[in-house]
């Protein structure tokens, strides 16, 4: 179940990417990210294909 | 003739935009499949146009499209793109067919453009002698399943009412002793398959990655397990899609190391530390593929074929039109305009810039088009912010206001 009307503006947190982390998941989603630096634009690719 | 609702194809202006080159070309192999999967949005869904369509990409065809996408490379200096070899069953006739279509586009394009061709399969013809030649060629090769067992994927089921799962299982062996070529697995949530399993046993199956998809629905053909609205951001709402992949999540999350990267699960997150998204279930990033029949035809992505019939159709095809004249058709067109295709509840959303107004497929209803939020809009809001809790709970306290680089939503 959603949050009630009343609470559905609550704003998501402001998160930003750590230097680094223990996390192993983590450090590979921040290893992702960073391959993409300088790849503009980024593009959606279609999710029908891996 | 096919009648599209009026957004976008009444009212935007494709002029006013800047198109972003295509760089994945979905190229339909075999237009028919050995299975008969009994959610298939293709051969099930309300669009029959496969029926006219050649069962297979003529020569012709294949050298046509591959004269298209180096055009189309060239004009844009691309210096990769990917190809999508694609059905029905790409592997129905075998191999060849395959290799010769990502061939022909290789001997085109210009020297300098990677290209990176993909087999995305149901795995059932992925024989020994099949998958050599396409490792050989360097081709990788995905599957479509639902599960890693037999149960999990009781709705894949061939013409005869057999099971697909055999063969298929058989096929991620092979792929798993092959992880050059192993490219992942797509699996479409099934809310009667417990969460968990569904997530161990593809582990179990050693891909190198794979993404949950959500099933074809929209405002008109609402999901399994949700009731029928008019199009909205209604709350509180169930969410039974959302809890089936935050369960996923959780699990994946705490495994300890990374089993398997998880497409959606990875965008999100990415999202949330202010990154933009290469997926199009989430986020704003234009969409950069586009469908070539096996008679030619230029089409958009064909999932859309789950909102009504034509929906994919632009009206173009390769031996006329360029792949350019396609980015300026107003359903491409609005896969590319981020933020300004939302509805206005999702402007106002604060998970809006995360979820992206989720698939674009999603948002449809009937006689009123894509200008809305996602059917599974409440799903969706409740994975984005069980990520972000998670994500929160893992890089440390959030941000001041003064040092947010973005604007707080």
């Amino acid at each position: 179940m959603t949050l009630p009307t009343d609470d559905t503006p609550i704003p998501l947190p402001e998160l930003a990417p750590p230097d680094h982390t223990d996390h192993p998941v983590l450090a590979a989603i921040l290893a992702e990210l960073r391959s993409r630096e300088g790849e503009f634009p980024v593009v959606a690719h279609y999710e029908d294909a891996p | 003739m096919t009648s599209h609702p009026r957004w976008p194809y009444a009212v935007l202006d494709t002029t006013a935009h800047e198109p972003v080159p295509f760089r994945q070309f979905v190229l339909k192999v075999h237009g028919r499949c050995n299975l008969d999967c009994t959610y298939c949005y293709l051969y099930q869904g309300p669009d029959h146009g496969w029926r006219d369509r050649p069962a297979r990409a003529s020569d012709r065809t294949v050298r046509r499209t591959a004269d298209r996408i180096a055009e189309h490379v060239r004009a844009h200096g691309l210096d990769a793109v990917r190809i999508e070899l694609h059905g029905g069953e790409p592997l129905l006739t075998g191999p060849g067919p395959v290799l010769a279509y990502a061939d022909a586009v290789r001997r085109a394009v210009p020297a300098g453009c990677r290209v990176t061709a993909t087999v995305q399969t149901n795995g059932t013809l992925l024989t020994d002698a099949t998958l050599d030649r396409l490792a050989a060629a360097g081709l990788r090769v995905g599957l479509s399943l639902d599960g890693g067992r037999a149960a999990h994927n009781a709705r894949r089921t061939d013409h005869a009412g057999r099971p697909a799962w055999p063969a298929a299982h058989a096929a991620a062996r092979r792929l798993a002793a092959r992880p050059q070529t192993y490219a992942g697995i797509l699996c479409t949530i099934d809310l009667a398959a417990d969460p968990l399993d569904v997530y161990r046993s593809l582990l179990e199956l050693r891909p190198p990655g794979t993404d949950f998809l959500l099933p074809h629905a929209n405002w008109g053909s609402p999901p399994p397990g949700t009731d029928g609205l008019p199009p909205g951001r209604h709350r509180p709402r169930p969410t039974p899609y959302g809890d089936w992949l935050a369960a996923v999540f959780d699990a994946w999350w705490d495994e300890g190391r990374l089993g398997m990267r998880v497409r959606l699960f990875q965008e999100i997150a990415g999202l949330l530390l202010g990154a933009p998204s290469r997926a199009e279930a989430v986020g704003l990033s234009p969409l950069a593929a586009v469908v070539v029949e096996t008679d030619g035809s230029i089409e958009q992505v064909d999932a859309l074929r789950s909102a009504y019939p034509g929906a994919s159709e632009t009206g173009l095809d390769v031996f006329r039109h360029s792949f350019d004249e396609a980015l300026r058709h107003p359903g491409v067109a609005a896969r590319q305009l981020g933020e300004r295709a939302l509805a206005e509840e999702c402007l106002n959303c604060p998970v809006g810039r995360v979820c992206g107004g989720g698939n674009y497929v999603h948002r449809y209803a009937p006689g009123t088009g894509f200008r809305h939020p996602s059917v599974y809009c409440a799903d969706l809001e409740k994975l984005v912010r069980h990520i972000a809790h998670r994500l929160q709970r893992t890089t440390g306290p959030s941000r001041r206001p003064e040092q947010c680089s973005t604007r707080c939503l």
